[in-house]
């Protein structure tokens, strides 16, 4: 029963309120960069785009010391203990939602945990059910 | 093999400890080496100054300091005053940047009697430093077989007996590993230095690096392969060097600007994620992505070096190796490196030796294993090849070296110099797999004809000259060795500049100074000889720097980014260039430019050429090649490339072969060839700042601020 | 004639850059061509006609093995 983030970038007024919650929650400051969730300007319809991991764990395979893992509700978290910060998921990653910071020694990513969703004013992202194999 | 991990804890005896507390990481360094005698098992711990740090950088820079000041000019490598040095460098354990987990290994080799320096991947070289040493300085001889461990973690280092047998190097790093882990999840924290019975009875013993595979759950071998290195460690009595480090972080290194190395190592992750599988394709091959195009363009050695491609090549091509390696897997030899070139072959169940109906993991093989184990010795069986690399890693001996041995064995044997009754049944004509791998079991166990073979090619010439007269002058020709180190595994004839790329080494010819045969060869980018000469002084310049630092070269240029499209000199890959510079300088704080690092190295390559100086070499004539690297030997060479060799006569050579004998033909190829190789010679010593003889003039050394006294005097007394 | 890293080889009809590696028997997975002077880009190489008194430069990127 994965949950996660999905997006009608149509809505998206580009407010920053999903990033401000994100960063405030998990690093206590308000740095879109800190954001596992971000929200960029350009698109070719002229829409927002807004980036954030759907979870398909591709990085999990190229962790070096299998600091990632799906948990048993499918999502893919890090151990941050674990981790020796060598950003090869960076690299790997299909939708560069892995997110990395020159302040951070290791890298960030959404897990699903919706609280994002739930500052949203327009429903521009919500949670969603996806099936997982 | 019977041990239990209980029995081997239980049969441990301490001899010698030591308590420390491990230095903090500064910007790459410790700042601290430690110092290790076996023959009165002292411990102590040295000062890394500012003037080591300075010219010699670390790394290999070290190793060539420490050795220098260890050893006389009269030290042999067997005396117990010869050092095994090994030292990763300022970059070395970063794991941001692709490629910077490497250990520099340097010793006085029984090969050439000279300086040997190799370069290896596995954890050891990053968890020494981490566990406060930048480097380790092995000297002295034990009076029984000893086991050196250094628990980064609880800062103590103690000299161990136990009852280990070091015949195996797949078993000890295995057993090892189990012991020295308080627990599964530690053995990722281990990292082993081993070798087997092959490096007690052969010159070209090797050193393995462990690397703990958590998905594998064993661990993996990496090999500091070239000029008998583990035998130097053998002949010392060690049994293994093993290291503890368990809080690795992407911090561990401590450097001046984190940000500029994460940016600059993602930046290369993503270029290799988008780019590998459409180029190299190193994350599903490894190096033996090389083994098609190198018979393509008739460079894969076959037949001991005579010919450059064979018919029967495909069935050891890279796309059957890539069928042999299990897939999809972060096969990095240090945490980090994206380019993952170190594939295995999982489950191989071994048909022949100590080990046959055994199950393993076989690391590799790279394409230099596949060259010469294979092709070189007119052998095209994968599955031979994979069995022979599992051998020559557990009995610890270099697969370059025993593929060339045995070539030229073959060869010998093919020309009567040597029979069956010197080889002891041994069938040895190219193509036998049976008695090429039954000459791997023999080198490793010391029986037999493995013995002369063991000695190396330089000296297997000399006993069959002295002790079955064979014609000198044909083994000197097709003995592929050059300072008595046996020839890696890359056809040359055809490229004069990487002819000097092979025989005017340091070392002795390994292609990692330089590796110029497409540049040369195929592209035409090198059509003078001052072109040649600028290569053959930037080239070996550019990748000594990689031995300083502790970082592997292929992700320099075995990656190529977008921007090489409009680069004005693409071969230099000067992204990448730039990336090294930017993270030199991120680790250091220091602020070089790619002319420093050329500079860099150019000082601890000259303090190299004068370190073989002082020891009796380094002088041109050790820079003479065998002609079988330079042309063709015999007339069955030559008439395998007939129409290629006539039309060199009559263009290049200005001779028209018509009416001519092939022997005649051979000879007036030779002439021009030996000639062509001594102008090279003389060009290239001019552009690296030698005299004629090969000597780096003292107005050089003076100017790369290497004048120590010692050195000015050993130069001066060769002038 | 077509001139290709200063060989001289037989120019065919139809010859694209394609056919003309082929010829060479360049198969190395890295390679820039320019065609006098201009650079081809890979995609372009199985319609690319290569005139006759061509000069091809094929450079091989490798610099190391
Ligand atoms: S950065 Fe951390 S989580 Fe990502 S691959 Fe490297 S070790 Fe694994
Ligand atoms: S490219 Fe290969 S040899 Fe080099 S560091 Fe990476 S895994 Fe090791």
């Amino acid at each position: 029963m994965l949950k996660i983030v999905e997006k009608n970038e149509k809505e998206c007024t580009l407010c920053g309120a999903c990033e401000t919650t994100c960063s405030t929650f998990y690093f206590k400051e308000d740095d879109r960069l800190k954001s596992s969730i971000q929200v960029l300007e350009a698109s070719e319809n002229g829409d927002p785009v807004i980036n954030v991991c759907n979870q398909c764990g591709n990085c999990i395979d190229v962790c070096p010391v299998e600091a990632i893992k799906r948990t048993g509700k499918g999502t893919v978290v890090i151990s941050k203990k674990a981790c020796v910060g060598c950003f090869n998921c960076v690299g790997v990653c299909p939708t560069d939602t892995m997110y990395w910071h020159e302040d951070l020694t290791e890298p960030f990513k959404c897990i699903s945990c919706s609280r994002c969703t739930k500052e949203c004013p327009t429903e521009a992202i919500f949670m969603e059910e996806v099936a997982t194999n | 093999m019977g041990i239990t991990t209980e029995e081997l804890r239980a049969s441990r005896k301490v001899l010698a400890e030591f308590d420390y507390e491990p230095a903090e990481i500064e910007k790459g360094y410790s700042g601290k080496s430690l110092y290790i005698n076996l023959t009165d098992l002292t411990i102590k711990p040295k000062d890394i100054t500012e003037q080591m740090k300075e010219i010699f950088i670390g790394g290999k820079g070290f190793g060539l300091w420490y050795l220098w000041n260890a050893v006389k000019p009269s030290t042999k490598w067997s005396d117990p005053e010869n050092e095994i040095v090994i030292s990763s460098g300022p970059i070395g354990g970063i794991t941001q940047y692709p490629g910077s987990g490497k250990s520099l290994v340097v010793t006085l080799s029984p090969l050439t009697n000279s300086v040997m320096d190799s370069n290896v991947g596995g954890y050891f070289g990053p968890y020494l430093k981490f566990s406060g040493w930048d480097a380790l300085e092995v000297q002295g001889k034990a009076d029984q077989d000893v086991v050196v461990f250094i628990d980064g973690d609880r800062g103590k280092i103690t000299i161990e007996k136990m009852e280990l047998d070091p015949g195996a190097s797949h078993l000890v790093s295995e057993q090892l590993t189990d012991m020295f882990a308080e627990s599964e999840k530690d053995k990722k924290n281990i990292s082993i230095v081993s070798t087997g019975s092959g490096a007690d009875n052969t010159l070209i013993g090797l050193l393995n690096f462990s690397f703990y595979d958590l998905r594998r759950k064993a661990p993996r071998l990496k090999q500091a392969g070239r000029g008998g290195i583990g035998t130097v460690f053998r002949e010392k009595n060690l049994a293994a060097l093993v290291v503890r480090y368990s809080s690795l972080s992407g911090r561990s290194n401590n450097p001046a600007d984190p940000s500029t190395i994460a940016k600059t190592g993602v930046k290369l992750a993503r270029e290799i994620n988008k780019f590998d599988d459409e180029q190299f394709r190193m994350r599903q091959i490894g190096t033996a992505n090389l083994m098609t195009p190198m018979n393509d363009y008739d460079l894969l050695p076959v037949n001991n070096f005579k010919f450059g491609s064979h018919e029967d090549a495909v069935k050891i091509s890279s796309d059957v190796l890539r069928s042999k390696f299990t897939q999809n897997m972060p096969d990095g030899c240090w945490v980090g490196c994206a380019l993952s070139c170190c594939k295995a072959v999982d489950n191989f169940e071994l048909k022949t030796g100590p080990f046959k109906g055994d199950k393993v993991i076989v690391d590799g093989p790279e394409y230099e294993t596949a060259a010469g184990l294979g092709s070189n010795c007119g052998i095209f069986d994968p599955d031979h090849i994979i069995e022979a690399n599992f051998y020559c890693d557990t009995y610890g001996i270099d697969t370059i070296s025993t593929g060339t041995i045995t070539a030229f064995a073959m060869e010998c044997y093919e020309n009567g110099v040597i029979n069956k009754e010197i080889t002891g049944g041994l069938e040895l004509s190219f193509g036998s797999a049976d008695a090429a791998m039954e000459l791997i079991h023999q080198m490793g166990q010391g029986r037999g004809f493995g013995k002369i073979a063991g000695l190396g090619v330089r000296r297997m010439k000399h006993f069959f000259v002295d002790e079955y007269g064979a014609d000198e002058a044909f083994l000197e020709d097709i003995g592929m060795e050059n300072k008595g180190l046996e020839y890696s595994q890359y056809q040359a004839k055809e490229s004069l500049a990487q002819q000097g790329g092979y025989a005017m080494t340091n070392k002795g010819p390994q292609h990692d100074e330089a590796w110029l045969i497409f540049m040369d060869m195929v592209n035409k980018q090198l059509p003078t000889f001052e072109k040649k000469a600028e290569a053959l002084h930037y080239f070996p310049m550019f990748r000594t720097w990689f031995g300083l630092m502790g970082l592997c070269k292929l992700p320099w240029n075995d990656i190529i980014p977008e921007s090489n499209k409009d680069a004005d000199r693409p071969e230099l890959i000067p992204e990448h260039v730039q990336n090294y510079v930017d993270i030199f300088n991120a680790v250091t704080g220091k602020q070089i430019d790619k002319d420093e690092m050329i500079r860099q190295s150019e000082r601890v390559y000259n303090f190299q050429r004068v370190f073989n100086l002082r020891l009796g070499f380094g002088t041109r004539e050790h820079d003479a090649a065998p002609y079988r690297a330079l042309g063709p030997v015999t007339e069955e060479e030559y008439e395998s490339r007939a129409e290629r060799y006539d039309n060199q006569l009559r263009d290049d050579v200005g001779i028209n072969p018509e009416g001519m004998s092939t022997a005649d033909k051979v000879k007036k190829m030779r002439e021009y060839r030996e000639s062509r190789y001594e102008q090279l010679i003389d060009v290239v010593y001019k552009r690296r700042g030698w005299t004629t003889n090969g000597i780096p003039t003292i107005g050089h050394l003076c100017e790369l601020g290497i004048d120590f006294p010692e050195v000015i005097e050993t130069v001066k007394n060769k002038l | 004639m077509v001139s290709v890293n200063g060989i001289e080889i037989e120019w065919q009809e139809e010859m694209t850059v394609q056919k003309l590696l082929q010829i060479m028997n360049y198969t190395f997975p890295m390679i820039v061509v320019t065609v006098n002077g201009i650079p081809v880009d890979r995609a372009q190489w199985p319609v690319y006609m290569v005139p006759d008194k061509s000069v091809v430069q094929a450079h091989h990127l490798i610099a190391g093995g």
